[in-house]
């Protein structure tokens, strides 16, 4: 089948024995052209089979793509990232945690704390000389030396935005379930010994960014927990 | 006399769900997200041609839905909300990514407008070898050029009208048949 004949032709309908431009027989399998139109088009084509071929694919076609699946299974995983983002600190409207959602965080955070610290201790050489896991030691600072200065200031604001909803989960206590309050104590034992973990290994070797980046991320779980640990009060 | 709420053929309350998303409920939005990933998926695969792109694309229409469901009123059932949504957003994107491509016109670009990169040819040809009637279609579609394949998507595919594909895509009605027509055309010499 060639569309190509219908470029080189008369423009409009023209005399029944002359091929109607491609727009026209479009318009005509669209139900779009008017009476006159519409019986000049059909009388050509009531006499040339080569149109009618071009009509009944342009028909043909259409119904084709009518017929598609209207659904195409999603790549795996993709839910885990949309999840992900709208639960994000930057997400222009936050999600609303449950329990359950705690409950999972809060396992999340004690496996990743413990095991983030755990993987760069056995790799520096376990320089404190303590490995924690799950908060059941807690490492003892075996090292004194000095914060870089660059993070000195960060620390400073985490810490003092931790405070801030410490000081507002203190007040909420009494009003979440036990379950919940013990979820919530628990991932912040857990994140509190990674936090020393990482601050005890920073302050042995100042100059690895990487330990600074992993004690900044610990700081932000704790903000993070508290932060939601507070809204889930708030949507109760 | 009310009328009933609006249900998926599975029986699920999608209204329902959509008005605990509304409150803040992720598993309400989850849920939707199950009911409809798929058509918002295949929406944006059709337009975007690339899986990694249809990816990204469909990913942003659900968080942009869930930042915009404190605007969902229930006018509408919230699968043709989510629809309309993923339309607008996936052009505001083509349009984003054309102002940034006009800045880069250069032979590779102006191939993959006409869709006659060689190796891309060779790859749908296998397609249409291998695989059945279908498919054929939907190698045929990602072919067309950008404009070509939005209009003919949204007007063959998912049933929109000149008028409101015009609105969306801010061009004239005429601009919209002609955009059609010349995809038509493509598809039908790739298909023959």
């Amino acid at each position: 089948m060639s569309t190509t004949g219908h470029d080189t032709r008369a423009k409009g309908a023209g005399p029944p024995d002359r091929h109607p431009e491609w727009e026209r027989l479009n318009d005509l399998a669209d139900g779009r052209l008017s009476g006159h139109d519409a019986r000049e088009v059909g009388l050509h084509l009531s006499s040339c089979s080569e149109c009618r071929v071009q009509l009944d694919a342009l028909r043909s076609l259409a119904e084709g793509a009518a017929m598609l699946p209207r659904a195409i299974d999603p790549p795996d995983g993709l839910w885990d990232e949309i999840s992900a983002s709208i639960a994000a600190p930057h997400s222009r409207r936050r999600s609303r945690p449950t329990a359950l959602w705690l409950a999972a965080a809060a396992l999340a955070l004690m496996v990743l704390s413990s095991g983030l610290t755990a993987l760069y201790m056995q790799r520096a050489g376990n320089p404190a000389g303590t490995l924690a896991t799950g908060g059941a030691r807690v490492p003892q600072p075996a090292v004194v030396g000095i914060l870089p200065a660059s993070f000195i200031e960060t620390e400073r604001t985490y810490l003092t935005s931790v405070a801030e909803v410490e000081m507002i989960f203190a007040a909420q206590r009494a009003a979440l379930t036990p379950e919940t309050v013990a979820i919530v104590d628990r991932a912040l034992g857990a994140i509190d010994t990674a936090i020393l973990e990482a601050r005890t290994a920073l302050l042995a070797d100042p100059a690895n960014r990487a330990l600074a980046d992993l004690l900044e991320t610990s700081y932000r779980q704790k903000l993070d927990l508290l932060r939601r640990t507070a809204a889930l009060h708030q949507s109760s | 006399m009310t009328s009933p709420r609006p249900t998926t053929p599975d029986g699920v309350d999608e209204s329902a769900l959509a008005q605990r998303a509304r409150d803040g409920d992720v598993q309400a939005f989850e849920a939707l997200y199950r009911l409809t990933a798929g058509r918002v998926f295949a929406l944006c695969l059709r337009m975007a041609r690339d899986r990694e792109r249809a990816r990204e694309l469909a990913h942003d229409v659900f968080v942009r839905a869930w930042e915009k469901l404190p605007t969902f009123r229930g006018e509408a059932a919230f699968s043709t909300w989510l629809h309309r949504l993923t339309v607008n957003l996936v052009l505001e994107r083509q349009r984003s990514e054309r102002r940034r491509a006009a800045h880069e016109v250069s032979n590779t670009d102006r191939d993959a407008e006409l869709g006659t990169r060689p190796e891309e040819g060779a790859m749908l040809h296998l397609v249409r070898h291998d695989e059945g009637e279908r498919l054929d279609l939907e190698a045929a579609i990602r072919t067309l050029p950008p404009n070509a394949r939005t209009v003919f998507v949204l007007h063959e595919v998912e049933g929109f009208r000149h008028e409101e594909i015009a609105e969306s895509m801010g061009i004239a009605q005429g601009t919209v048949r002609a955009h059609l027509h010349r995809a038509r055309r493509l598809l039908m010499e790739y298909l023959t």
